[in-house]
């Protein structure tokens, strides 16, 4: 729909006397502005799966061999038609990927959403679908997100939002499993099969042990420890947790605390305080040597008391639907073992973006779609993604040596989609990022490496010697190697880096300000050193100054925290800074306001010097050019002005300007519309210009005697220079 | 003889599709793959879920191509399918799962808003603000939201959308009408326009 389009109907409804004094622009822009384009899909595997599909439905390999037969309905409809059939008939949530099951000493993640990550020996990342889970993982969701764990078909574990779930023991035994997990925070809910005399299955909270002889319950931990259990159905035996020399001492006097069994529809609440008394009258009983087991029991040690759960249920509804949900895929084949043979021998071998193993390797994951990458130095990487639904599979992945194929640029710039390009100036390194979250980078002539991101990119890149730092539209922030392009951490984050907000690297760490208002340092080596919420969206890029991280956020403050610890050591309030570029120059900070003014602001003796009005709404911020700033409106007027505030030049483009524009040497490259102009930095002068045939992309980019940016449809469009 | 997909009409490579030429189906997955998919996410405005009833979408073209009638467009047979999968896939999923339906749709406007960050920063138009438009377009009833994303985003012509919808051309005006009124009232309320 054009935007004539969108005029006219805007015009129609302020007809009415109804909608007579909206904003119609406003309403205009916001259609206009709006993007309802889903996140990316890779096609071209979308495609194989889609055939892979129909001809698994219609027979197997030797219907492989002849696709086109499967054009004939009548072959087709029994075979595809139960499939259909299957897959509507499996409870919606684990039909989304594998049933989530999982192997001795395993688990499987079968589902997440939002913001889940799994710590494991001390670093912390996303977890995906599929993902294992081995013996001591904490698993921690965040808020409004959940996990679905599932150790083989006995057990299924939902994590709830908020929650710290630790996995013990996962074994498998001649004799039965041995399972146990640890909540110290949260909420997580559980389905067991019917245990058998052989298993054994505890879950542990900081003032309570559950022995699970099954079937459905929930476990509910606040932060102070005190744990609630209910149990839909089945039985649990819940005890008052004592833990360290206490529990030792107990053991070797032959003594257990007693346990409760708290049957279907019952509840069972033990507070910290009362776990606390008893845990003194154990230890009072030992010290005055009344250590006889069952005086113990019977006098200090009391059962949790147990309470029918009447209007007072807190997990059971959602106990239910999950053990629904979790019933329903009881039987079905729920563990796939791939066996990868790649070629050459001794690549690198990826399973949905964690490394496995090099050269010919088996893998163990879940039913459901897979990301499959062989890496191999001197070889193009390649990408296998498949939905693997037999309990074997095998495949073979050879790589091509990128030798034999010489880098075309010129073919290789056309085809880009381009979102962002960046120039690593002084290692003439070339980045380009895709809408689709591919990232590549050429230097001499070359590609030196490609990496597919699950995700779209949203902030400006920022570098150091070791790693490139991108922020995601699933927001992580994500390292990846210089040199050869491979994930190095991935960092989840509270919100997005969006709208400019960019990354700040300062004294070996990284910090980033996101739209729910959260300010992050991480350590380049992807540790979070701290968080701090400053309760503001943040739309600009951090800097560092006299050992603090000065930021601007949505609510009109300027904020000043500390770098060592994130505590805020200051704030003023300074108006709503319009986001993305801005310009720091010792005390000075340059800024454009909402109000279409640039604005120097002296934050350390927090106080407006001068400010500049432009006479219309600006969309990014002002940029440095050595001796002076370069702001442009949304109108396409390009201000230059000195840094006392003093206009130097101006001029009109004619058009909206929606790209960062560049500075370099004496010129400034601007794209207004459809045309990229270069001025005269000293007089505003166009030198030239050059009409660009579709709707640009990304701002441009001077590489060496080289002019880039990406250009809907047209690749990534590069002038030379004469 | 080596035939020339592109310069022919969708009928024509449907035609050739039923005569078992596989490179007819990627032509066609390949005419309409984007549309398709953000017809389904219109619908169910959860990429994950999209990605599910997208790729049921073709394997039910594949099932049902012998079925299509070619003296009527396939532009609407397509569409139709992609709507009625995305209709049933709503449907299902609120039977399955009513406790992870309510989840998922406390992350719907959030997810609309974060594919949007690639687009150039405009200020004018705040993040709060198209945070807010995107709530409203979400909020609307499924027969006023589809019918503004087919008009708004894929620029289809109201006798394009009628026939997709099975409904008539001045079904689907009223409704294109009805669904700009909603926003406008909804952004007006909370002062925005």
């Amino acid at each position: 729909m054009e935007r004539r389009d969108f005029k006219e109907s805007i015009d129609v409804l302020k007809r009415r006397r109804r909608y007579r004094n909206i904003d119609g622009g406003k309403l205009l822009a916001l259609m206009e502005r709006a993007d309802f384009t889903p996140p990316p899909l890779r096609y071209d595997a979308a495609l194989e799966r889609i055939k892979r599909d129909v001809r698994s439905a219609a027979g197997g390999e030797e219907a492989v061999r002849a696709f086109p037969r499967f054009l004939r309905p009548a072959m087709l409809l029994p075979a595809a038609a139960a499939a259909l059939v299957v897959a509507m008939a499996t409870p919606f949530i684990w039909s989304r990927i594998s049933p989530g099951a999982g192997d001795a000493g395993r688990a499987l993640c079968s589902f997440t959403y939002g913001d889940v990550s799994v710590a494991r020996n001390g670093v912390s990342r996303p977890a995906a679908r599929g993902a294992e889970m081995r013996p001591g993982d904490m698993v921690v969701t965040g808020e409004n997100s959940f996990a679905d764990l599932g150790f083989g078909d006995d057990v299924k574990v939902r994590v709830k939002e908020n929650t710290r779930l630790s996995l013990g023991e996962l074994a498998r035994t001649g004799g039965g499993y041995r399972f146990s997990i640890d909540i110290p925070r949260g909420t997580a809910l559980f389905n067991f099969k019917k245990l058998s005399s052989g298993d054994s299955a505890i879950i542990g909270s900081p003032t309570v042990e559950a022995v699970v002889r099954g079937t459905s319950f929930g476990v509910m931990v606040d932060d102070e420890g005190n744990t609630r259990v209910e149990v839909r159905s089945g039985k649990v035996g819940v005890r008052h947790r004592i833990d360290g020399a206490l529990r030792a001492r107990l053991e070797r006097a032959g003594a257990a605390l007693p346990e409760v069994v708290v049957e279907a529809n019952r509840s069972c609440a033990v507070s910290r305080t009362e776990r606390d008394r008893v845990m003194a009258s154990v230890a009072e009983a030992l010290r005055a040597g009344a250590g006889k087991p069952e005086s113990i029991a019977a006098k200090d040690a009391k059962a949790p008391a147990v309470a029918d759960i009447k209007d007072d249920a807190r997990m059971l509804g959602d106990v239910a639907a999950f053990a629904r949900a979790a019933d329903g895929s009881a039987g079905e084949p729920d563990v796939v073992e791939l066996s990868v043979d790649v070629a050459p021998e001794g690549a690198a071998v990826y399973l949905d973006g964690d490394y496995r193993g090099r050269g010919d390797i088996t893998l163990l994951t879940g039913k459901g779609a897979h990301t499959i990458v062989v890496k191999a130095d001197n070889h193009a990487d390649r990408t296998y993604e498949a939905a693997f639904t037999e309990r074997r599979s095998s495949l073979r992945i050879e790589l091509e040596s990128v030798r034999t194929a010489p880098f075309n640029f010129r073919k290789w710039a056309s085809s880009r989609d381009s979102s962002l390009v960046a120039y690593m100036e002084r290692d003439g390194i070339l980045i380009n990022v895709g809408r689709n979250g591919l990232v590549e980078t050429i230097a001499r002539g070359s590609l030196r490496w490609s990496t597919q991101l699950g995700s779209a990119v949203t902030a400006p890149l920022v570098w150091d010697q070791a790693r490139i730092y991108l922020g995601t539209s699933v927001g992580v922030i994500t390292a990846l190697d210089r040199d050869s392009g491979r994930v190095q951490w991935n960092v989840p984050i509270t919100g997005h880096l969006l709208f400019g907000a960019g990354m700040e690297i300062f004294d070996g760490h990284l910090y980033a300000g996101t739209s729910k208002g959260h300010l992050y340092k991480i350590s380049t080596s992807g540790r979070v050193e701290w968080e701090k919420n400053l309760g503001s969206g943040i739309f600009a890029p951090p800097f560092a100054a006299g050992g603090r991280i000065i930021v601007t956020a949505n609510d009109g403050m300027l904020y000043q925290v500390n770098a060592g610890d994130g505590s805020v050591a200051g704030s003023a309030r300074i108006g709503k800074m319009v986001g993305s570029s801005r310009v720091v120059r010792g005390d000075m900070l340059y800024m454009a306001n909402m109000d279409g003014e640039i604005i120097c602001y002296d934050y350390a003796r927090n106080r407006t010097v001068w400010r500049y009005a432009t006479g219309a709404r600006m969309g990014q911020g002002p940029m440095v050019d050595g001796e002076g700033l370069i702001a442009h409106t949304v109108t396409g007027d390009v201000h230059r002005v000195d840094f006392s505030g003093e206009r130097k030049w101006m001029v009109n483009l004619g058009n909206r300007i929606e790209m960062n524009p560049l500075v370099k040497g004496g010129e400034v490259f601007i794209i207004s519309d459809r045309v990229l102009y270069v001025l005269d930095r000293a007089n505003g002068g166009v030198k030239w210009s050059y009409v660009i045939d579709a709707r640009p992309t990304t701002s441009p980019v001077v590489a060496s005697n080289r002019i880039m940016f990406g250009a809907e449809g047209r690749g990534l469009v590069v002038l030379k220079r004469d | 003889m080596a035939v020339d997909l592109k310069s022919m009409s969708d009928e024509e490579v449907v035609r050739l599709f039923r005569e078992g030429r596989e490179d007819a189906f990627d032509e066609l997955y390949n005419r309409y793959h984007e549309k398709l998919r953000r017809v389904i996410y219109y619908y169910l405005g959860d990429a994950e879920d999209s990605e599910d009833v997208f790729h049921d979408v073709f394997f039910r073209v594949f099932k049902h191509i012998g079925s299509y009638r070619d003296d009527r467009p396939f532009t609407s047979w397509i569409y139709q399918i992609a709507v009625n999968c995305s209709k049933n896939h709503r449907k299902k999923s609120v039977r399955n799962d009513i406790l992870f339906e309510r989840e998922k749709d406390e992350f719907r406007a959030a997810s609309m808003e974060s594919v949007t960050g690639l687009s150039p920063e405009d200020t004018y138009i705040r993040d709060t603000e198209l945070k807010e438009f995107y709530r409203a377009v979400g909020g609307l009833k499924d027969k006023f939201r589809t019918v503004f994303l087919m008009r708004h985003d894929q620029g289809l012509r109201y006798g394009e959308i009628s026939k997709i919808l099975k409904c008539s051309e001045r079904t689907v005006k009223w409704r294109m009408k009805r669904a700009l009124e909603l926003i406008a009232d909804d952004l007006k309320d909370r002062g925005i326009i």
